[in-house]
């Protein structure tokens, strides 16, 4: 971020800067320009929608990285395999390495199906640790697959106990009084020219007490995550609706003091790309959205953080055969709601960045995309980003 | 340093390293897919109650225009001197019909992690000959960025190689990580961390003409690893610097199609030195062991039994918690597995075993491996 566009964040820094207690909030969520960049950096709808399908019927690796902070980095890393050891056998892993600068979410799970019916999918699920340093991450658990021939469209259920041997093989002497439950669904319908994919990924509350000479004495974590894209694609025109969710709470006594922190962030995209008949291979990209994330937070102090952000996205392509070239603009008018012991402030800001990205795609299913941005109404570079997504 | 002893004089280490590991079948078919298929490898087993041997690899090559290469390698292992997560991803362009050159990085998390680096690649046609050189510069952007506030004078370098060559039913294999020692100070507390790590491993093999078929061969595989690890804290120095050397020697010899007998001599060596609370010690070990067993190969499904012993030379100086040390050490293992193999290059492997000469419990390993 460069000096200029400091000036919203260093605005809301100083307000914030009032209670000592906010220091405890991520400065990332601070960040006035966090989510035009995250808009940016994301899939296109048509590749999201490549990776949906993709996702129980052929192998997948996906790799994004941004950034356009000195230290922080958007990065999500993901791969998929699906190996059929047999007709009626199949391996499937799934690994997620994901960075935003204050969410961190790592986690390999691998399912071992046997197939009982033409469309039936039934296994043992596991989770190894990563890194693999001890016995006490690993998780157990069942899953099914429900699918058509390709599994192009699929059912996929899962529950697996998170740490499930914690209490016996944990060397911080922790103990917790109840299995942490980890359910996943994950689906996808498509027909013809629409599709439909949701996934729900929850992780039930964890409570673990530590013994009493130790820092952190108890602690309490929970974690869920939704996620909807509706698409709609035809030849003159593709329309895509998004809906994300993530919901976080992490509870814990400090050296003798409670602290709570709960978070809930929600996106709502919609977008499309026309392509009128000019003769010339131009689309126009239209979007919209609206974000909201709040924080509520209590360490002797208490604080609450809202921030609302509506924002578009309008952008012009030119689709070669192998190249696509982008040049776009994207803007969000993220509004801060704080509220400190009772007192409320208000901050409203303007945030922009015009893109130019160049997508290399050589074969149908290997993409390459390059990218660059800079803020317009606070002049300043805005960063750059590269991604792979590849599936064989 | 009484954990490290621990692992350190522990008489079973070798033996599980041994047991736990790829066979020097499967370990020379991932060694010839490594530029030219995808693979997995996933091996999981127990060392104690509390602690796990764990490698977690795999790589994906991808050619999507004749120009253009992606090779994506992931590592997670965690043996019980070090731990090691990597993800690296070379872009190669064909330059010549045998040559291509790398550019290469590792997308760390934070900015202040990952690698970037260019390198070389020369392949035979199929790829499963081949000598790739990559030089790295670690963490290029710590200073600055890190968020612990630590300072690095000097840039890290790595410099990777891996190459196989193989003629008629000989192969070799050889890969070195080699990097620089990476000092970082710290203003409060006023300390020093310093690091290094070099590995290197190699197989050498060769597969008379006739056995080839039934899985037999004759070959050495061995590693050196160089770990350095200190940490200066208010003028307390604590520092391990390890010299570790393991190497094997085996022979399969295929008695039928169904039945193989197989042995291989272990040596193992593990030199070091350092401070601990700021008093010297040293200490080293030398091992030597003999395995042997047997396998049954019911096509689809094999079977595999033997027994593994080694003999532990120790010896400890500096440290007192440990001065009661016996300068010599047994260990032993008998083991049962089961494979199930649907596919050529594809298995899921289940081994148990048991301490005969202690008659405690020795572990559970589980495999999976898949080129494809």
């Amino acid at each position: 971020m460069g000096r200029k566009s400091h000036w919203a964040a260093m605005a809301v820094g100083m307000v914030l800067s009032a209670g000592p207690c906010f220091a405890q909030i991520p400065g990332p969520v601070l960040d006035p320009r966090r989510y035009v960049q995250a808009e940016l950096y994301d899939l296109a709808p048509a590749l999201r929608s490549e990776w949906e399908q993709g996702r129980y019927s052929t192998n997948e690796i996906r790799i994004g990285l941004g950034g356009y902070h000195f230290r922080d980095l958007d990065a999500v890393e993901r791969g998929v395999v699906n190996l059929p050891l047999s007709s009626r056998i199949m391996f499937h892993g799934d690994v997620r390495n994901d960075q935003e600068p204050d969410l961190h979410v790592r986690r390999l799970v691998v399912d071992l199906w046997g197939r009982l019916l033409p469309w039936l999918w039934l296994g043992p699920s596991g989770s190894p640790a990563i890194p693999g340093s001890a016995k006490e991450s690993y998780a157990v658990g069942a899953s099914g697959l429900v699918g058509d021939l390709n599994r192009e469209r699929y059912l996929l259920a899962r529950l697996v106990l998170d740490a499930t041997f914690y209490n016996g093989l944990n060397r911080e002497g922790g103990h917790r009084g109840a299995p942490t439950f980890h359910p996943e669904v994950e689906a996808r319908w498509a027909a013809g020219e629409w599709s439909v994919y949701s996934r729900l990924d929850l992780t039930s509350l964890t409570e673990t007490v530590f013994p009493a000479d130790r820092p952190v004495t108890y602690q309490a974590s929970a974690r869920g995550e939704y996620e909807f894209h509706w698409r709609y694609a035809r030849r003159q025109w593709e329309g895509d609706v998004r809906f994300d969710l993530l919901g976080l709470r992490d509870d814990r006594d400090e050296n003798g003091q409670p602290i709570t922190n709960r978070r809930l962030r929600t996106a709502t995209h919609m977008e499309a790309l026309l392509r009128p008949n000019l003769g010339w291979p131009l689309a126009l990209r239209l979007g919209a959205r609206l974000l909201s994330d709040s924080l509520h937070s209590r360490a002797g102090d208490s604080h609450q953080l809202f921030r609302i952000e509506p924002g578009f996205r309008v952008g012009a392509v030119w689709e070669g055969a192998t190249n696509q070239a982008e040049l776009g603009y994207v803007a969000g008018l993220p509004h801060f709601a704080l509220t400190l012991n009772g007192v409320q402030r208000d901050l409203p800001h303007y945030q922009d960045s015009a893109y130019a990205q160049w997508q290399y795609s050589p074969t149908r299913h290997f993409h390459l995309r390059a990218q660059v941005s800079c803020g317009l109404a606070h002049p300043v570079f805005g960063g750059a980003s590269l991604l792979v997504l590849a599936q064989f | 340093m009484a954990q490290a002893t621990g692992e350190v004089f522990d008489t079973l280490k070798f033996i599980e390293y041994d047991l736990y590991d790829y066979s020097p079948e499967e370990q020379a078919a991932w060694e010839a897919s490594r530029y030219a298929q995808q693979a997995i490898r996933l091996n999981l087993g127990s060392v104690t109650l509390k602690e796990l041997y764990s490698t977690e690899e795999a790589q994906v090559n991808l050619r999507p225009t004749p120009w253009l290469g992606l090779h994506l390698d992931v590592e997670d292992f965690r043996t019980r001197e070090q731990e090691v997560t990597q993800l690296l991803l070379d872009f190669s362009f064909r330059v010549l019909p045998w040559l291509e050159l790398l550019a290469t990085g590792s997308p760390g998390l934070r900015k202040d992690e990952g690698a970037l680096g260019v390198g070389l690649l020369a392949a035979s046609a199929d790829r499963k000959q081949y000598a790739v050189l990559r030089l790295l510069d670690d963490a290029p952007f710590f200073n600055g960025r890190n968020p612990d506030g630590g300072v690095r004078d000097s840039a890290v370098w790595r410099v990777q190689a891996e190459a196989r060559g193989s003629r008629g039913g000989l192969s070799a294999w050889l890969r070195a990580d080699l990097g620089t020692k990476s000092e970082v100070r710290f203003a409060a507390p006023a300390q020093l961390e310093a690091n290094q790590r070099n590995d290197a491993a190699f197989h050498l093999r060769w597969e008379p003409a006739g056995w080839a078929r039934r899985e037999g061969g004759f070959g050495v595989r061995g590693i050196l690893r160089l770990l350095d690890n200190g940490r200066t804290e208010l003028e307390v120095r604590n520092q391990l610097r390890r010299t570790l050397g393991y190497a094997r020697i085996y022979v399969t010899v295929p008695l039928s199609d169904v039945f193989r007998v197989y042995s291989i001599l272990l040596l193992a060596s593990d030199q070091g030195r350092g401070f601990g609370a700021g008093l010297p010690f040293t200490f080293s070990r030398w091992d030597i062991g003999l395995r042997g067993g047997t396998t049954v190969d019911l096509g689809m499904f094999r079977l595999d039994a033997g027994y593994a012993a080694m003999r532990s030379h120790r010896e400890i100086q500096g440290d007192p918690a440990w001065s009661g040390l016996s300068p010599v050490g047994y260990g032993d293992k008998v083991y049962l597995s089961a494979q199930w193999r649907p596919r050529k290059n594809i298995y899921l492997k289940f081994l148990i075993s048991h301490q005969v000469f202690t008659g405690s419990f020795g572990g559970l390993n589980g495999s999976l491996g898949a080129i494809f």
